[in-house]
């Protein structure tokens, strides 16, 4: 079964296009997605949470299709890049507020957070750093019993003790077999360690969206010189680029000869090897 | 929606301790005028409070709250509501006032009407202005409003400087039962004129891409 469903679904502005995409995110699982700054991460994700609306194809979030997109967002917790609260607000107001919508509210799970991320409770959101901000978005996200989390850059401008913190937070999140974790993030080490399944979009198209170690154990790293590399085909060789000395690539580790020496790929090579192939 | 107009007064609530103190001492110092500013003042709190969301991109995590866009929609115009009476209640407080310290007396009467005037106008004004702030934003619904209202102002102008015009008006023999019937219709005409604007907002936001 699929947290989310996308059939065709395509989003036109001026200049770019995203789609047309077909993607599945499985539930129980995280994935990643990741792409270059402008490839439309943040687009499909607004087009996911219904804060956008796709010109074509269709987008089922958990089971959007039979009951209405505001009763579906019950289970469902958002964390945007950027805290989106009036900066008189305090952690205090918000929880009270947010009390009166979710019908799963549970205060005291948002209070084991406030003390966990060390959030003053009576201070207004406007005077909070970038990372409290993001940590209180974070508490209030995981606070009413949300089966799906949805996270649109969540960690980027946070420090790496911060981050650590947080990945710990969404582990613990995915204890639960039946949660489902959507991130996107720049930051593919975090990915890396996190995600199931990764989804690289790249100028507005889907390039792949597969397990992560099936993609880790698939791409590795070899060098060598232009004429042997040629020698070893199109399919075993992904994307090369010139180096300091000689040619490397990124290439399919089961088409190489036997006793190949390569290099493990990691998954921000994976990204920028295949990112400039399809820019060529 | 109660929820929701939690989270405007929360974060109007500065806004609320200076406007509150700043018509205090307005309400003291100023006699009729006072009134109905007071009211009208506060019935644009609701507009402030939209261009709060607007500064901090509430509308993003809005609409990924389990609340219906027509529900956020209609809050905001519950708020407006709310705004206004909160400053017809502090007019009426300024009246009550003038009862027990005689310099500051008004005719209740007078007092009453002014409040119901000065509410209708309120409330005219936001339904005017909130589909305009949804549409294109705080910024240039300000620009818009001002642009109404330096017309209206200008229109009065030029009729003040027409004696012919003014004489025309001041005999001119309105039947009885049609001056009774201004209040009436101008409680109907702002009905109507909010009840449009809450469709039209709520068309608009429907689908706004946030």
């Amino acid at each position: 079964m699929n947290a989310i469903t996308i059939e065709n679904a395509a989003k036109h502005y001026n200049g770019f296009t995203l789609g047309n995409l077909t993607l599945n995110i499985p539930q129980g699982c995280v994935t990643g997605l990741i792409g270059e700054n402008g490839a439309g991460k943040s687009t499909l994700l607004r087009l996911i949470t219904g804060a956008a609306f796709p010109d074509a194809g269709s987008i089922t979030l958990m089971d959007s299709d039979r009951r209405p997109l505001h009763e579906v967002l019950q289970e469902v917790g958002v964390v945007w890049d950027e805290g989106c609260f009036p900066s008189t607000i305090t952690p205090e107001q918000l929880g009270k507020m947010l009390s009166g919508i979710y019908r799963s509210w549970q205060p005291d799970v948002y209070e084991h957070f406030l003390d966990r991320f060390q959030l003053p409770r009576k201070k207004g959101f406007g005077k909070f750093s970038r990372g409290m901000k993001m940590k209180l978005a974070i508490a209030a996200a995981l606070s009413h019993n949300a089966k799906l989390l949805i996270l649109d850059e969540a960690t980027s401008g946070l420090d790496p003790i911060v981050r650590d913190e947080i990945l710990d937070i969404l582990y613990d999140f995915m204890q639960d077999e039946t949660h489902t974790i959507l991130i996107s993030s720049h930051i593919i080490s975090d990915l890396e360690r996190l995600c199931d399944y990764i989804a690289f979009l790249h100028q507005g198209q889907l390039l792949f969206c597969e397990e992560k170690d099936v993609l880790l154990d698939r791409y590795c790293i070899i060098r060598g010189s232009e004429e042997w590399l040629n020698s070893l085909g199109p399919q075993a060789v992904a994307a090369r680029r010139a180096g300091s000395y000689g040619t490397e690539a990124l290439a399919v580790r089961t088409l190489l000869p036997q006793n190949t020496p390569y290099e493990r790929a990691s998954l921000e090579t994976i990204m920028v090897y295949l990112g400039k192939e399809h820019t060529k | 929606m109660k929820a929701l107009l939690y989270k405007d007064f929360c974060a109007l609530s500065s806004t609320f301790k200076f406007v509150i103190a700043f018509l205090v001492i307005f309400g003291l110092t100023f006699g009729s005028f006072s009134v109905g500013f007071m009211t009208c003042y506060c019935s644009i709190l609701a507009v402030t409070a939209m261009n709060l969301d607007d500064n901090c991109h509430w509308d993003r995590y809005a609409v990924i709250l389990p609340v219906s866009r027509r529900a956020i929609i209609l809050e905001k115009y519950v708020l407006m509501l709310c705004c206004t009476l909160l400053g017809a209640l502090l007019s009426l407080l300024r009246l009550a006032l003038g009862l027990v310290i005689p310099p500051m007396y008004l005719i209740p009467e007078d007092g009453l009407i002014t409040i119901a005037a000065a509410a209708c106008v309120g409330i005219a004004m936001n339904a005017v202005s909130m589909p305009i702030t949804l549409r294109f934003g705080g910024a240039k619904a300000r620009i818009f409003l001002i642009a109404v209202f330096a017309a209206a102002f200008g229109g009065f102008a030029v009729i003040g400087k027409n004696e012919q015009l003014i004489e025309a008006i001041a005999t001119s023999q309105f039947p009885p039962s049609l001056i009774h019937a201004l209040p009436v219709i101008g409680i109907a005409v702002t009905v109507i004129i909010l009840v449009l604007s809450a469709l039209i907002s709520m068309r608009i936001y429907q689908k706004k891409e946030v």
